[in-house]
């Protein structure tokens, strides 16, 4: 009964981290779709996230009710981390588009290196945690011998990522706009022939990723306690990169369930004894898939036409 | 005996030069700057070690700090242990000696330890190149590089929990950091070490096999079909640049104290922008971008003393912006890919008693220009595909494809266009396999199914069932662990019984051969849509293409041995004569993108023919071309297949290049032969006719004519 309860609670917690990955990984694979090409910088706009979370929970919105808080901040964050990625993509990314691979990783190294220094000078360097009130405290569920514990917290941020993502499969799938992005990552000449404005339709891309990934900074640290600084960007923003690959990059089901089990993992390593090596599981996991998956879990070969 | 003198007094000059900056080194700088010296020579060498990966081969490799932890631990650990173990012994015979003076002497006795320690990390970390390089270089795209990060990693944690996994190895000090590695390296050490680096690489950049490395840059798929082993070159160039990024760290271990920590990805992709800032695939900028880019962060510390509130973060940002600020005002970097020569400076130095520079081009023999005959056509069967499928998803694109070509026979292959002819010759060349059906060439199957010998297939299951069972012990143990109960045997069981289950769908069939595999047993072919290697010289293009018929190895090339020039020499002037061949021997040096359109496809065939192929595919080689040319290549075409001995199977749209040159045509449409025979019967036949007009026809004699006219030009126009 122990380790059913146990497996259970594992269960939930990867879940739960899981869900934070996946949001930070839909954008990744997103602006991979649209312009092949890794932009590094998207965990620093993560971790920016997590700071406006701060800002606006424990400053603009101090005396308003946890509610309005948790609702009001998840907007600020998403709207102001959206503002970065666009403004990102539309000053360092765009210029350079046509310049080749490594050019585009570089600068956006730089970028990274840019945001998570900017970050330590303007936030200083010492780690913070913040707490939307009424949300921390944890609560049982009891199935008959079966005791498991919760916090709301794991509740909401769970809720709010199925939220998320159910609304970008909607825009994606179904309006126009996404359609337009669908068809820039297929073929991005071709879609411009058809009248599609591909440079709006990126701005787009990087618009709707940063503000996920701005809500995932709200949402993993606003609710959880956790600490977090200005460097946290690069190592997390690795993490969910690796989550999408091993779903398959360029697609968002598969950044979602590679993020689901890039947190599973995490659990239950952490949980073992082994979890001195938890940050080397994840490439493991991800070597391994690549070598009998090249392509991913959802992935689809392609074969290069001569 | 000249090629010796040159050498040892080129090893003269540089010996003299380190000793000469090694006495300035020690006597005028100070402390502070001498430690900033060291640094570049260190940056310099994984920086130079990088650029084989990414900008000879163009590959993408985030994690080269990895291997210079590789590196670092091994060579560390050699000397660690001997130091330890004589230390003590030099203190007591000593009494009176400061800790310097035990190391001096230390390092007199044990001269050897850095170069074989050197030697040994380097080794070590090829090895790692080569383990996490053959599963990650067989793809194509970015997934080298999320390996290679993933592999620094893995790397970082592994040393920090090196306890755990090898208690013996605790001296390491885990997470801490290594304490107790003799430093006996300075600044002879590490540039000797960096002009090793700096000259091998740039010997292998200006070899053969460099040249080879480059293709894969320049166009991966030319590179196959020219007989570069794309996979095997990659991985060899992984594998050199982690030795020598193991010998900085060795290097590294030796000069400085360390952690995993210092091994960090901040520090990998240091090295990558060092390179990408000097231009990747130049060494002289990989060099440059190396000194200024570890002399930058330092100098920019200096502000501290003008500015008081001036923060590290500052130091930072300031590096951030000038990266972007670079990318884009010059993306291809300072050097592009080009070399600043130091060959000339260096020849006119040791040049003695008027004694010429041997890069002077040998003589080439002008091309013979025969009359064509008619070439004999042997009865010997060289070509046999055999009821050839292909299917695409739900598209079949080749159906039930029979042909047979005779040695020495210049067949055409003709079709409306998405008949599948580009297809089949993709078939041919390895770059797509057969669904069904087999293709044997010169009597070797070549393509087609292969299933695996009982045995083998038996020992490759097993070998399976072991990795899942091993991976099934892993995730058990840590569930065990994690849920407190114990799951390991259950899991192993479930991954085992997962392996059994299907077992009888996996591992039927050998996997088919690669396309350079056709092209060594005699295949080549040109491009429907050129692909040439752009950023190299014509003669470069060619040459690549005489890659697979090579004496020489690696070691030749970076050591460029007297095998090596020979070689060099003879396949530029094979190189060279092709060239003169089609026309192009004036243009030998300008870049192959410069050329017109016609002369391109003339270079691929000059390309194709240097690897000397039994059977070449021409992959519409009229397009594009003007009246006249297509004259002359006609003439071409018949000129080499006389020449050398080939057999030619010709896709083209220009019926008058087909009907004028073919002794047979094969007629392609919705992926099925519809057709056969000599030009003066496919001209006449309804059915090619109904399938390039698109209806049924019937019609008298004249009227036949006239629409074989009219079809001719609805195929010129496609």
């Amino acid at each position: 009964m122990e380790a059913l309860q146990l497996f259970l609670q594992q269960l939930i917690n990867g879940i739960q981290i899981g869900s934070v990955y996946a949001l930070i990984a839909v954008g990744y694979t997103m602006v991979y779709g649209v312009l092949r090409f890794i932009n590094f910088a998207h965990g620093d706009v993560y971790m920016l996230g997590a700071y406006f979370g701060l800002f606006a929970v424990t400053g603009l919105l101090a005396n308003q009710t946890p509610l309005v808080q948790g609702l009001a901040g998840l907007l600020i964050c998403m709207a102001a981390c959206g503002a970065i990625g666009v403004l990102i993509e539309r000053a360092a990314y765009r210029p350079i588009r046509k310049s080749g691979r490594l050019a585009a990783l570089i600068t956006a190294i730089g970028v990274s290196f840019l945001l998570s220094n900017g970050a330590q000078a303007l936030f200083e360097a010492r780690p913070r945690a913040y707490i939307i009130s009424g949300i921390g405290d944890p609560f049982k569920l009891n199935f008959g011998a079966l005791q498991l514990i919760l916090d709301k917290g794991q509740l909401i941020i769970l809720l709010a990522a199925i939220v998320l993502t159910l609304l970008l499969v909607y825009i994606v799938r179904f309006t126009t706009v996404g359609k337009a992005i669908r068809a820039v990552s297929f073929d991005r000449e071709a879609a411009s022939l058809m009248g599609i404005n591909t440079d709006t339709v990126i701005t787009l891309t990087f618009l709707i990723g940063s503000s996920l990934a701005g809500a995932a900074g709200l949402l993993s640290y606003g609710l959880t306690r956790n600490n977090f600084d200005p460097l946290l960007g690069v190592a997390l923003g690795l993490k969910a990169f690796i989550a999408a690959v091993l779903g398959g990059i360029g697609n968002i089901a598969g950044a979602v369930l590679g993020g689901l089990l890039m947190g599973l993992a995490e659990a239950f390593v952490g949980g073992s004894e082994l979890s001195p090596f938890r940050d080397a599981f994840a490439f493991l996991i991800l070597i391994s898939v690549l070598m009998f998956r090249p392509a991913g879990i959802l992935g689809k070969n392609v074969v290069e036409k001569v | 005996m000249r090629r010796l003198g040159k050498r040892t007094a080129g090893i003269l000059f540089f010996a003299l030069i380190i000793f000469g900056f090694n006495y300035a080194h020690g006597s005028y700088l100070m402390p502070y700057a001498q430690d900033i010296v060291l640094q570049c020579g260190i940056a310099i060498i994984l920086a130079v070690s990088l650029n084989i990966v990414n900008g000879f081969t163009g590959q993408f490799s985030i994690g080269h700090a990895g291997f210079m932890a590789v590196g670092a631990y091994t060579g560390g650990s050699l000397s660690y242990l001997i130091w330890q173990s004589v230390k003590e012994g030099l203190e007591k015979a000593n009494p009176g000696w400061s800790s310097e003076q035990v190391l001096q002497a230390f390092s007199t006795t044990y001269w050897w330890l850095l170069p074989v320690g050197m030697l040994i990390s380097g080794l070590t970390a090829s090895l790692f190149g080569y383990i996490v390089g053959v599963p990650s270089l067989r793809l194509r795209g970015d997934y080298l590089a999320i390996v290679t990060l993933g592999l620094g990693e893995i790397i970082r944690v592994l040393f920090e929990n090196i306890k755990t996994i090898i208690p013996a190895a605790e001296f390491m000090g885990g997470s801490m950091g290594f304490f107790g590695i003799p430093k006996i390296a300075g600044f002879i050490a590490v540039y000797a070490t960096a002009v090793l680096v700096i000259v091998l690489t740039r010997n292998l950049k200006f070899s053969l096999h460099g040249l080879a490395y480059q293709s894969i840059r320049e166009d991966e798929v030319a590179s196959d079909a020219m007989g570069v082993n794309t996979t095997g070159v990659k991985i060899a160039a992984f594998a050199l640049g982690a030795f020598f990024a193991g010998m900085g760290g060795a290097l590294y271990a030796h000069i400085y104290f360390f952690s995993p920590k210092s091994f960090n990805f901040m520090l990998s992709i240091n090295y990558v922008v060092m390179i990408v800032l000097g231009g990747t695939g130049s060494i002289t900028g990989a060099t440059i971008a190396a000194l200024v880019l570890t002399v930058i962060p330092e100098a920019l510390k200096g502000f501290k003393d003008y500015i008081p509130d001036f923060k590290d973060e500052y130091r930072m940002l300031i590096y951030a912006l000038l990266l972007i600020l670079m990318m884009l005002l010059r993306p291809q970097g300072v050097f592009g890919m080009s070399e600043l020569s130091l060959a000339g400076i260096r020849r006119r130095l040791l040049r003695r008693g008027g004694e010429q520079p041997s890069d002077s081009v040998p003589e080439v023999p002008s091309a013979p220009s025969p009359q064509p005959e008619k070439a004999e056509v042997s009865p010997e069967e060289i070509v046999r595909v055999e009821k050839c499928c292909k299917v695409f998803g739900g598209l079949t694109a080749v159906n039930n494809f029979d042909i047979s070509l005779k040695k020495g026979e210049l067949v055409g292959l003709i079709g409306p266009n998405g008949a599948g002819k580009t297809t089949v010759f993709n078939l041919l060349t390895g770059v797509y396999e057969p669904t069904t059906g087999c293709f044997r060439f010169d009597g070797k199957m070549m393509a087609g199914v292969r299933p695996y010998p009982p045995l083998q297939r038996i020992a490759l299951l097993a070998m399976d069932t072991v990795l899942l069972g091993l991976s099934g012990w892993l995730v058990g143990y840590i569930m065990s662990t994690s849920i407190k109960a114990n799951v390991t045997w259950a899991a192993v069981a479930i991954a085992v019984l997962i392996s059994l289950i299907t077992a009888p769908k996996r591992r039927i069939n050998r996997a088919g051969y690669r396309p350079f595999q056709f092209a060594e047993r005699g295949i080549a072919r040109t491009f429907q849509n050129i692909r040439l290697f752009p950023d190299l010289t014509v003669l470069q293009n060619v040459m690549i293409g005489s890659y697979i018929r090579r004496k020489t190895n690696l070691f030749d090339a970076l050591f460029r041995t007297a095998r090596m020039e020979h070689e060099d020499a003879q396949i530029e002037a094979r190189a060279l004569s092709l060239l003169a061949r089609f026309g192009l021997d004036k243009v030998a040096h300008e870049k192959a993108t410069s050329l017109s359109y016609g002369a391109q496809r003339r270079l691929e065939i000059a390309r194709a023919l240097a690897t000397n192929p039994k059977l070449l595919l021409l992959d519409e080689p009229a397009a594009g071309m003007n009246p006249q040319e297509k004259q002359d290549l006609m003439e071409d075409i018949l000129h080499i297949r006389q020449e050398f001995g080939l057999t030619i199977l010709l896709i083209e749209h220009d019926m008058t290049v087909v009907m004028g040159i073919c002794e047979r045509i094969y007629v392609l449409d919705y992926g099925e032969i519809i057709a056969e025979g000599t030009p003066e019967e496919i001209r006449r036949d309804p059915r090619v006719i109904a399938a390039y007009l698109g209806e049924e026809i019937t019609t008298t004699d004249d009227k036949e004519a006239s629409t074989g006219v009219r079809a001719e030009q609805s195929m010129e126009g496609a």
